[in-house]
C-alpha cells in the first residue's frame, strides 16, 4: 500500500467534507474512477468519518438535539405568536376575514450564487465571503457581508417577476397586504402534482404582512458568511411546471394537507381544490430549459 | 445498474448527439445515484433532489466537454459521493436556520440484540482506539466530531493551515482504521 502524498491526503478529506470548488471535485471523481488505490483510501476514509459522526451524534443526543432545534422552536414560536397577534389585528381592522391583498410572480433561480448575483445589476460581481466557498467559485471576498447582504435584500424586493419564466430552479416572489398562510404546488407538463412549499403533510406556513421571496431569501448570514439558496428545482424531464401559488388568511387550526391534492392531475384541478380549502390562487410558469 | 462494458462508448455517442445515449446515460446516473444514496443512509427526503443533481451535473459535464470517465459506473458512484457531501456541507452549515431542506439522516436499521451487541463493542472499540491516538490528533478529532467545527474553524482555533488540518484529520482516521481492524472490525463493520 502507497502512503499518500500530503497534498492528496489533503484532497481527500477536502472532497469528504464537499469543500472542493465544482471543477477540481470532477476532477478528482474522474482520477477516483481511474485509481482504485485512491478510491479505497477516500472510501475508507468517508466510512470513517461517517462512523465518529454517528459516534458523536449517538453520545450526545441531548446536547445535539437541543443545539439543532433551539432555533427552530423560537422560530416557529415567534411565527405563531406573531400569527396570532396579526390574526387579531386583521379581525379587528377588516372584520370580514376575507384574503389579502397579494402580489406573486416567479422569477429564475440559478444553480451558484456567482450566477445569481450577476442577474442582478446592482450585484454584479460582489463576491461576499462565502459564495466561493459554497458554490464553487475561486474569487476572493471583494464585499462586506452587511454590505451584501442590505443591497442582496434591496435587490430581492425590487425583483418584479413575471408569470413565466425558463430556469432550472425558480423563485416566488411575494408581497403581502396582511399575514397570511401560503403554499405553493405545481404540475408538471405530464400532469403529475409537486408540493413545494409546504412538503407534503406539514402545515402551510404562515408569512407576515410585506415583501417576501418563496421558498426563502436567496442570501443569509450563516456565522462570518452568506449562505446561498437556489429557490424551488424544476424536476430533470418536467417540461414546463404550472405553479399555484395560494394565499388565504392564517387560521388556528390546520385545515390543510397538500397530500390530498396530489392525486389531482392538471392544474386546474388543484387551483379548484386550493379554491375550496379558501386559498386565492395565482398561476405562474417555469419552463425547463433545454440542455 | 450495466456494468462498464456495456457503458463503452456511451459517453462519446453522448457527445456525438446521439438522444437514446443521452437518455441512457440519464438513466445510468440517476440509478447509479439512488443505489448509492441509499446505501451511505442520504436523507429519505433529500434522495430525489440529489439524484437529479447527479443526472444534472454529470450531463452539464458532458456539454462543457468533459473528459470521458474510463469506467464510467465508477464516476457516477463518486458522483454521488461529491454531491452528497456538498448536501452534509450545506445541511451542517445552514441546520440552525430555518430551512425547509433541513431534515435529519435516514435511521439506522432496526436495533436487533446482535446488531446492539456489536454497535457497543464497536463504540468500545472507537473509543479505545481514539485514546491511543496522539494528542493533536484526539483533539483535532474532539474539534471536529463532538465541537461540530468545520476546517477552518479548527485551522483558527490551533493556529493552523487548514491543509494541515485535512491531513491531520486523513492520518487520525486512517490510525483509527487500522486499530479498529486490529481489533477484528472488518471494512463493512464500519458501514452505515
Amino acid at each position: 500500500m502507497k502512503e499518500l502524498s500530503g497534498e492528496d491526503m489533503a484532497l481527500c478529506v477536502a472532497y469528504v467534507d464537499g469543500l472542493l470548488p465544482e471543477a477540481r471535485r470532477l476532477e478528482f471523481e474522474l482520477r477516483l474512477a481511474e485509481d482504485r488505490e485512491l478510491a479505497r483510501r477516500v472510501a475508507e476514509l468517508l466510512s470513517t468519518d461517517e462512523l465518529l459522526r454517528r459516534a458523536a451524534a449517538e453520545r450526545t443526543p441531548v446536547l445535539d438535539s437541543a443545539r439543532r432545534w433551539k432555533p427552530w422552536i423560537w422560530a416557529a414560536s415567534l411565527a405563531a405568536a406573531a400569527g396570532i397577534l396579526a390574526a387579531i389585528a386583521l379581525h379587528l381592522t377588516s372584520g370580514d376575514g376575507g384574503a389579502p391583498r397579494t402580489l406573486i410572480a416567479v422569477a429564475p433561480g440559478f444553480e451558484s450564487a456567482a450566477r445569481c448575483i450577476d442577474s442582478f445589476p446592482e450585484l454584479a460581481g460582489l463576491r461576499p465571503e462565502g459564495v466561493d466557498r459554497l458554490r464553487g467559485e475561486s474569487e476572493s471576498a471583494n464585499v462586506e457581508l452587511a454590505s451584501f447582504l442590505e443591497k442582496a435584500k434591496a435587490a430581492e424586493a425590487a425583483l418584479r417577476g413575471s408569470d413565466e419564466v425558463e430556469a432550472g430552479y425558480f423563485v416566488v416572489p411575494i408581497e403581502l397586504g396582511a399575514s397570511a398562510e401560503c403554499v405553493v404546488l405545481a404540475v408538471d407538463a405530464h400532469g403529475k402534482a409537486l408540493a413545494l412549499l409546504p412538503a407534503a403533510g406539514e402545515a402551510p406556513p404562515r408569512l407576515e404582512a410585506g415583501r417576501h421571496t418563496l421558498p426563502s431569501p436567496r442570501f443569509a448570514l450563516d456565522g462570518e458568511r452568506v449562505i446561498y439558496r437556489r429557490g424551488f428545482l424544476v424536476p430533470l424531464g418536467a417540461g414546463r411546471l404550472d405553479v399555484l401559488v395560494g394565499v388565504r388568511t392564517a387560521r388556528e387550526v390546520v385545515d390543510f394537507d397538500a397530500n390530498a391534492l396530489l392525486a389531482e392531475s392538471s392544474a386546474d384541478g388543484v387551483a379548484r381544490r386550493l379554491a375550496d380549502a379558501g386559498f386565492e390562487v395565482r398561476r405562474v410558469a417555469v419552463r425547463e430549459p433545454p440542455e | 445498474m450495466a456494468d462498464a462494458a456495456g457503458d463503452d462508448g456511451l459517453w462519446e455517442r453522448c457527445r456525438a448527439g446521439d438522444a437514446g445515449a443521452r437518455e441512457r446515460l440519464a438513466e445510468l446516473a440517476r440509478a447509479c445515484a439512488l443505489a448509492e444514496l441509499v446505501r451511505r443512509r442520504a436523507p429519505r427526503e433529500a434522495v430525489a433532489d440529489l439524484a437529479q443533481e447527479v443526472v444534472r451535473s454529470t450531463l452539464a459535464f458532458l456539454a462543457r466537454g468533459g473528459a470521458a470517465p474510463r469506467e464510467l459506473p465508477a464516476f457516477l458512484k463518486y458522483r454521488t459521493w461529491g454531491v452528497l457531501s456538498d448536501h452534509r456541507k450545506r445541511m451542517r452549515t445552514t441546520l440552525p436556520l430555518a430551512d425547509a431542506a433541513a431534515a435529519p439522516e435516514r435511521k439506522a436499521p432496526e436495533a436487533t440484540p446482535e446488531r446492539s451487541a456489536h454497535r457497543l463493542q464497536l463504540a468500545r472499540a472507537l473509543a479505545d482506539c481514539r485514546q491511543r491516538l496522539a494528542g493533536e490528533q484526539r483533539e483535532t478529532l474532539e474539534l471536529r466530531y463532538e465541537g461540530q467545527l468545520d476546517s477552518q474553524a479548527i485551522a483558527d482555533q490551533l493556529g493552523l493551515h487548514r491543509n494541515t488540518v485535512h491531513v491531520r484529520v486523513f492520518r487520525a482516521l486512517a490510525a483509527l482504521r487500522e486499530c479498529l481492524g486490529r481489533k477484528g472490525f472488518a471494512a463493512e463493520d464500519l458501514e452505515p
